[in-house]
């Protein structure tokens, strides 16, 4: 076999030789390198931002990511929607809103994870309450006598029905229940899958019902007049029997339920009440606080 | 199942409606949005707004109607 390297008595021969080749090869690619810089050499030698070329705006330096400054930003997205917005749902991927003072009344569709306004659509005069079903928004036009439905993927109307000065709107997993606001204190339930009227309820409470509300067996509405303190009934979602009808704080408006109690929201009294909804046990009661807000 | 009163909580404003983000209870009350504690019913947090009225959770954010300045805020 041949050897590269003529064996040295002294044995540091080769080495010598494969040093100073070494050397002789360090200066000439670092000589090559002044003369054709490479790629990254020439984009640092650039300004910082350069053309896209396609008509954009310019791209920034990639290289300049090792000096970004990272400040407290503002997490709050704002969205600009219709005039008035009132009721507004969550359909599993978007927001919307209703639009009570457009002329007629629309509801705005949102994209919820980055705050796109997808489409804005037409209901009836006066939205208040909206609701989703799994397929499909329910809208409660207050002024029209009507509840709305349109479809949540491209807000095309299926249908409008009849109910007395709809309000608000909840979803029991097969049907809607509005609540209307007239002095009787009444529910209306249609069914979800083809709008058909089966029946109006009274709470046995008085007054508008402005919030309503589902615990995964009952209905639950505020009955949002009366003097002195106001009430809230609990109706059987599938007969619509009034279960029980019991006192919060006054004018109770909105109601929403967190697994175990229904929050409402009593206009009057600047308060909201925890009521339970499981067994019916009183775990204990709460006098006012005087929390600043 | 009775529907017992539990507690009535002081907001001095009257608030108009509630939702519920799987641990507070959100409360709209005109000037502002509140964060309750849905255990003891105290105020963890507050956020102004114009006037607040409906509100929805939509798994991870509250999106609130500030109605007087035709706004959705998402918080």
């Amino acid at each position: 076999m041949q050897r590269l390297f003529r064996a040295d008595p002294r044995g540091n021969t080769n080495m010598k030789n494969r040093i100073g080749t070494g050397v002789s090869l360090c200066v000439l690619v670092t000589s090559l390198a002044t003369l054709f810089p490479s790629h990254a050499q020439r984009v640092v030698n650039q300004p910082t931002r350069v053309n896209a070329g396609n008509g954009a705006p310019p791209l920034s330096n990639p290289l300049d990511v090792a000096l970004l400054k990272w400040y407290k930003a503002n997490l709050t997205t704002t969205v600009k929607v219709g005039n008035q917005p009132y009721g507004v749902c969550f359909d599993g991927e978007n927001i919307w809103a209703v639009n009570y003072a457009d002329f007629p009344g629309t509801v705005t569709k949102v994209r919820a994870n980055d705050a796109t306004v997808l489409g804005t659509f037409t209901v009836g005069h006066q939205p208040q309450g909206i609701a989703f079903d799994g397929a499909n928004i329910w809208v409660a036009n207050e002024f029209d006598n009507t509840v709305s439905e349109l479809k949540a993927s491209d807000g095309s109307t299926l249908g409008t029905f009849t109910v007395p000065s709809p309000w608000s709107v909840a979803f029991d997993g097969a049907n809607i229940w509005v609540g209307s606001n007239i002095a009787n204190a009444t529910v209306t339930k249609l069914r979800a899958r083809d709008g058909k009227n089966l029946g109006a309820f009274p709470t046995g409470g008085i007054g508008a019902v402005l919030g309503v509300a589902f615990d995964g067996e009952n209905i639950w509405a505020t009955n949002y007049t009366g003097a002195g303190n106001g009430t809230v009934s609990k109706l059987r979602a599938k007969d619509g029997s009034v279960v029980g009808v019991y006192t919060v704080g006054p004018n109770p408006w909105g109601i929403a339920f967190d697994g175990a109690y229904m929050w409402v929201a009593n206009y009057g009294g600047a308060s909201v009440s925890k009521v339970q909804v499981s067994d019916g046990s009183v775990a204990g009661y709460f006098q006012p606080h005087n929390w600043t807000v | 199942m009775t529907g017992a009163l539990l507690g009535t909580f002081n907001l001095t404003i009257g608030p108009y409606n509630v939702a519920f983000d799987g641990t507070h209870v959100w409360v709209t009350t005109g000037f502002n949005v509140s964060e309750l504690r849905a255990s003891d019913g105290s105020v963890i947090a507050k956020y102004p707004t114009k006037n607040a009225a409906g509100l929805a959770f939509d798994g991870a954010n509250m999106w609130v109607a500030d109605e007087s300045v035709n706004l959705l805020h998402k918080f």
